[in-house]
């Protein structure tokens, strides 16, 4: 999955989010979708797809979905 | 795998998804009397009095019954916040969860502990509706209610509130897809 599906991916977990609002620059944590609940089917889709578990702190040290692209990559 | 533990109805533990829910019991009143004064929670609430350790002894004999159930939950040996159902009546009770600090919120480990909770309330206590008030400015707490199966039930929502029912075959259907990530990442 290069950089792109990533974001095409993550754009796909969300139902009430229009497509354009979620982009690398995204805030995610500020979209209103955004829940407990999200977290955790972002966790399995990283799950799915890098085969990595996600931590708290990997969401507590990323804001936009750039920067948890880069944790992801980055340990992957 | 569940674990219901059942010594005294008063001592009631749940493991579950890597959540712990125990019941509040007596012992406990000091500790979610601070939570429930602190800043943090206290602006979320309804009731935004000063609560004296009498006025919460005197909530605790009101709730310690077959009618309500609160309980603390914990992940990884770490207190998260409070989540009960209560005045129930014909399978139907009121729900609602806070946290113990903001550092949890709209993390995974509140999923769990929602997700704990409500599979004991539907699988065990056999309720078939959990109703909840949740503030319309609070968007993220509306955002997991409806993530839970929540509808809202129009006539008995306010300015103010949304009146949210979960029923148990929308919970289930909804969630589905969470409890079998959560089977699995463990």
């Amino acid at each position: 999955m290069n950089r792109e599906e990533f974001l095409k991916g993550f754009q796909e977990q969300f139902e009430d989010t229009d497509e354009s609002l979620i982009t690398f620059q995204t805030k995610y944590k500020d979209l209103e979708e955004w829940s407990s609940m999200m977290a955790l089917i972002i966790i399995a889709f990283i799950d799915e797809n890098y085969s990595k578990s996600l931590s708290g702190d990997d969401f507590k040290n990323s804001t936009t979905i750039e920067e948890l692209y880069q944790i992801l990559i980055k340990n992957k | 795998m569940t674990y219901y533990k059942l010594i005294k109805q008063q001592n009631l533990q749940i493991n579950k998804f890597n959540i712990t829910l125990r019941r509040v019991s007596f012992n406990d009143l000091e500790l979610l009397r601070g939570w429930r004064n602190s800043d943090y929670v206290n602006k979320r609430m309804v009731f935004t009095e000063f609560i004296t350790k009498e006025m919460q002894e005197k909530w605790f004999e009101s709730i310690n019954n077959d009618f309500n159930y609160y309980f603390i939950a914990e992940f990884n040996n770490e207190s998260v916040g409070v989540i009960n159902i209560k005045n129930i009546n014909n399978n139907v009770g009121e729900g609602a969860i806070y946290l113990a600090s903001d550092k949890f919120e709209n993390t995974h480990i509140v999923a769990r502990m929602v997700l704990c909770f409500n599979d004991y309330v539907f699988d065990e206590l056999k309720l078939d509706l959990i109703c909840s008030h949740v503030r319309r400015d609070n968007a993220k707490a509306i955002s997991s209610t409806i993530g839970q199966g929540g509808i809202e039930d129009k006539e008995k929502s306010t300015p103010e509130y949304i009146y949210f029912k979960i029923k148990r075959e929308n919970y289930i259907n909804k969630t589905i897809k969470l409890r079998n990530i959560l089977n699995k990442l463990k």
